[in-house]
């Protein structure tokens, strides 16, 4: 059981650690102005004459205030925008009016396509962009979120001029203004928090759990007491991929808002794992194998369940303790006489004792047969009972052990650095289908030794 | 004399010779087997003995249900009505099975033990009967149960026992492994599930080293560390946990599983290193209420013991009898010699202990009166040199029980043999006896607690592995 505490505290670790990262950075220094573009574009004339062009970008503003710069009562400016949440672009010289539809928002000298056509808000004398991903700039959002050291990333911010042409690039076009640049939340400690307590949860109900019941064990004796079914492959290997993959879904919507995170590639792995575990349980049903036979024979011997175990046993205690009544009732008759003469309170005293022997000696002795065939069946540890069985080490078990856990360090891996479910390519994922095959085919003859 | 350092004996269950091989040789008028002219009387109605073609398990289970076996039914069976000081007619079998308790196991047809099998539907017994010896006067020792009958083979008799139920365990005659043990020579009991042998009181201080599963006579067999003396038991229960069905033939057990059991046995004599110096005797306790058409002759009595008036004067029915070695020629239809008092006894079980005996002069004088005057086999151990080494191998029909059968037959009531061995374990001592103690006194066997094979199973293992520290 400590193996899934362990699996489930690494898994969790691995899952969490680039947001930690993230947290403990500390803040970026203060009073930052704006915005630096990196791009040596400034070419005003593609604006219409009709309208003054801005110049510079004086400040940038959330939609609670400044964020470079001064704020109102003068003093440095802090604070940061994240994903789905307005930032405010402001330029000088203020003209009254501009077509804000003809500019392009830039980080670090990359535009950020694919957002909505930026408003102008005369009051704040700035452009107003809604920061979105999607999947025309999520290559630009994961190059600057993925991978986080911090609970924040900093960039550069420009504007140029919005290609009309899909095909022709924007070109950056704000001048420099500044040395300090904009701060986009990674993961505020907030959905953090959340995200956290959503995979702690569900990772504490199914492996925490799991030591108690049969989530991930087999049970093909139900006679034995759940914690000591031993576990199943086919099902670890289907909590393995769950877990991962929810964790993964949860951390990537709360840091991108977007719940279209699933990768083809990421269902195709949940649905091998899933069919593993159900060809695992119809060759169990479809085969006799050695534990229906145990199952059968323990059935003859009125033990069905494990309540009946209980039962059986209960029944040997209360005989013993009726037993050891009686022959202190027979004692205190004292010795029996000489035959042929007889005692008749002693008659039904000895008859009783002798009736309850044998009572509590056939109860042992369906417990001792029950304890000797359900050895092989019970549960040796997490590691053993995954990678060996009835013969001993199996290597189709260990194929797909090994093979799970290389592949779902991958996952994790491409997650962390992409801020996407990785994109399996059709190799992986049919090395991982032959292996949960061949253990399902393996399986077959497994069940009949 | 032939060079017989090794005795091999397989013990199974209730089959009368007529059932098995009566039909061995059907032109051989010296072959005292069926002329399918017999027959029984039931309802004034005329029963046959007849044949069920083909072999379907429900033909392998007849007589189906068991028949009755105790000595008040063996005497209906032999003389039609309570036992008689003349020659029993042997006319009772059919009107003595169709009157039967009721059973789980169907209604009482009195035709089903009228029948018989033909070699064909029993191949191996009826290969080994023809490719070396069979005797057509081996009669059980007693027209009793299983356990008077099985006593005899080892003690020379049952001590005034007629029935399981009624024997005191441990049961205290001595016996042929003490006589081995004492004459120093080797001897093992291999057996599947219970030895029945290990209620013999005199075996208890040597039952750690002597009891072995059947597994081990493979593995003795293949290494050619065969002992002296080598006596098989065959599964009694079933065992649900290992899919095992009895290979004992006790009706109504399948005849397929016994089969395979004597192949197997012979199998591994016959490519054993021992095989030139084995002698296979292969047999049954008794009829199990199976028709036989001979009379069982009179006999004499081991002791002075008597139960019911019946003082073991006379032998039990005939029972199939195989006897299997190098120096057995083939097609032998091995018949006794005259005594040297001038009178002529059948074979019966003490025929096993009379051989023994002989084979190995150090054991000693008789055990009984009754396997003094026993015919030995040595007669049929003619050939000068071990030249008959019979079929390389015999294959059984591989059929395994159904789980539906194996089901069947644990949830099913205890047969007569079973229930005694599940109530006589329970007098097994707990630990291995040490050698050093005095054996205990006979007890009575307690009434079978045990309402299914299965429970009677359960039971039986879990004592004798408390009692053979395994």
């Amino acid at each position: 059981m400590r193996n899934i505490i362990a699996v489930a505290t690494v898994t969790l670790l691995l899952i969490a650690a680039p947001l930690r990262c993230s947290a403990d950075q500390t803040p970026a220094p203060q009073g930052a102005t704006l915005a630096a573009s990196a791009s040596p574009s400034n070419d005003k004339d593609a604006l219409p004459p009709s309208q003054q062009v801005p110049a510079t970008i004086t400040r940038l503003l959330s939609s609670s205030g400044p964020i470079t710069g001064k704020d109102d009562q003068g003093h440095p400016a802090k604070g940061s925008v994240g994903l789905n949440e307005d930032l405010l672009v402001q330029v000088a010289p203020a003209p009254p009016y501009l077509d804000a539809s003809k500019y392009a928002l830039f980080f670090d000298g990359r535009e950020v396509k694919g957002l909505d056509e930026p408003v102008y808000d005369r009051a704040r004398q700035s452009l107003v962009f809604r920061l979105k991903r999607n999947d025309k700039n999520k290559d630009l959002w994961a190059a600057l979120l993925g991978s986080p050291s911090s609970d924040t990333v900093t960039v550069a911010v420009s504007l140029g001029e919005r290609s009309s042409d899909p095909k022709s690039p924007s070109r950056s076009s704000a001048g420099v203004d500044g040395s300090d640049k904009l701060k986009i939340d990674v993961l505020p400690p907030w959905r953090l928090a959340i995200a956290l307590i959503v995979i702690a949860s569900v990772v504490a109900l199914l492996w925490g759990h799991a030591r108690h019941n049969t989530t991930l064990r087999d049970n093909l004796l139900p006679q034995l007491a759940p914690e000591r079914q031993p576990y199943s492959l086919a099902r670890w290997q289907m909590a393995f991929w769950f877990t991962l993959i929810f964790s993964s879904f949860v951390l990537l919507f709360l840091l991108l808002w977007d719940y279209n995170t699933i990768s083809p590639q990421a269902l195709t792995l949940m649905g091998i794992s899933g069919a593993t575990a159900l060809a695992a349980v119809g060759v169990d049903v479809i085969k006799d194998s050695p534990a229906d036979a145990v199952n059968r024979g323990l059935r003859a011997l009125g033990l069905n369940s494990y309540d009946d175990v209980l039962r059986v046993r209960q029944e040997i205690k209360d005989r013993e303790a009726e037993l050891e009544k009686k022959k202190k009732d027979l004692a205190a008759l004292g010795p029996p006489p000489a035959p042929p003469a007889a005692d008749p309170k002693r008659i039904p005293l000895e008859a009783r004792i002798t009736e309850l022997q044998l009572e509590i000696q056939d109860r042992d002795n369906r417990m001792s047969t029950y304890d000797a065939r359900v050895v092989p069946f019970v549960s040796q540890g997490w590691f053993r009972d995954l990678t060996t069985d009835l013969n001993g080490a199996a290597i189709h078990r260990l194929q797909v052990f090994c093979w799970t856990w290389v592949l779902g360090a991958v996952f994790l891996v491409g997650v962390y650095r992409d801020l996407a479910m990785p994109e399996f390519s059709a190799t992986l994922l049919a090395l991982m289908g032959i292996s949960s095959a061949g253990y399902v085919g393996f399986k077959y003859p497994e069940a009949n030794n | 004399m032939a060079d017989i350092q090794h005795v091999v004996v397989l013990m199974l269950e209730n089959r009368s010779f007529d059932c098995m091989l009566g039909r061995l040789y059907p032109e051989d008028p010296g072959y005292n087997g069926l002329t399918l002219n017999e027959s029984n009387t039931y309802a004034n109605t005329p029963i046959p003995v007849w044949n069920d073609a083909g072999m379907d398990p429900t033909t392998a289970c007849i007589p189906k249900p068991d028949p009755g076996e105790l000595f008040t039914d063996m005497n209906e069976q032999l003389f039609g009505g309570p036992r008689a000081a003349t020659a029993p007619p042997m006319t009772g079998f059919a009107a003595n099975y169709a009157t039967q308790p009721a059973s789980s196991d169907g209604p009482f047809v009195p035709r089903n033990v009228m029948h018989y099998f033909t070699p064909e539907q029993v191949p191996v017994i009826s290969t080994l009967a023809k490719a070396f010896g069979v005797c057509d006067a081996w009669h059980a020792s007693a027209p009793c149960q299983t356990w008077p009958n099985r006593f005899f083979a080892h003690t020379g008799t049952a001590q005034g026992h007629v029935d399981n139920h009624t024997f005191p365990i441990p049961f205290p005659a001595e016996s042929l492994f003490h006589r081995l043990q004492k004459g120093g020579r080797s001897w093992r009991v291999y057996f599947h599930d219970m030895p029945q042998a290990s209620l013999l009181g005199d075996l208890w201080l040597y039952a750690l080293f002597h009891f072995r599963l059947f597994s081990q006579f493979l593995a003795d067999a293949h290494t050619g560390a065969l002992p002296n003396y080598s006596f098989i038991e065959p599964r009694y229960f079933t065992d649900l946990f290992l899919n095992n069905i009895p290979n004992d033939e006790h009706p109504p057990h399948n005849v397929l599983y016994g089969e395979q059991l004597i192949a197997a046995v012979y199998n591994a004599v016959r490519s054993s290193p021992c095989w030139k110096q084995t002698l296979l005797i292969i047999t049954y306790d008794e009829h199990g209420g199976c028709y036989d058409h001979v009379p069982p002759p009179a006999a004499i009595p081991p002791d002075p013991n008597s139960q019911y008036g019946y003082a073991f004067d006379t032998y039990g029915v005939r029972v199939p009898a195989v006897i299997v070695s190098p120096y057995v020629p083939p097609g032998s239809k091995i018949r006794p010699l005259r005594n040297v008092d001038g009178n002529l006894y059948p074979f019966d079980h003490t025929s096993i202990i009379a051989t023994v005996r002989k084979l190995f002069p150090t054991l000693g004088g008789k055990l009984t009166d009754r396997d003094e005057k026993a015919p030995d086999l040595l007669s049929a151990l003619s050939l000068t040199f071990p030249a008959n080494d019979g079929p390389p191998r015999v294959d059984a029909d591989r059929a395994k029980a159904p789980v539906s059968e194996l089901q069947t037959r644990a949830n099913a009531p205890p047969n007569g043999v079973q229930a005694a061995l599940s109530a006589a374990a329970t007098i097994l001592p707990k630990q291995p006896p040490a050698m050093t103690n005095d054996v205990p006194l006979p007890v009575p066997i307690p009434p079978n607690p045990h309402a299914t094979v299965a429970t009677a199973h359960a039971n039986v293992t879990a004592r004798i592995s408390l009692f053979l520290g395994q």
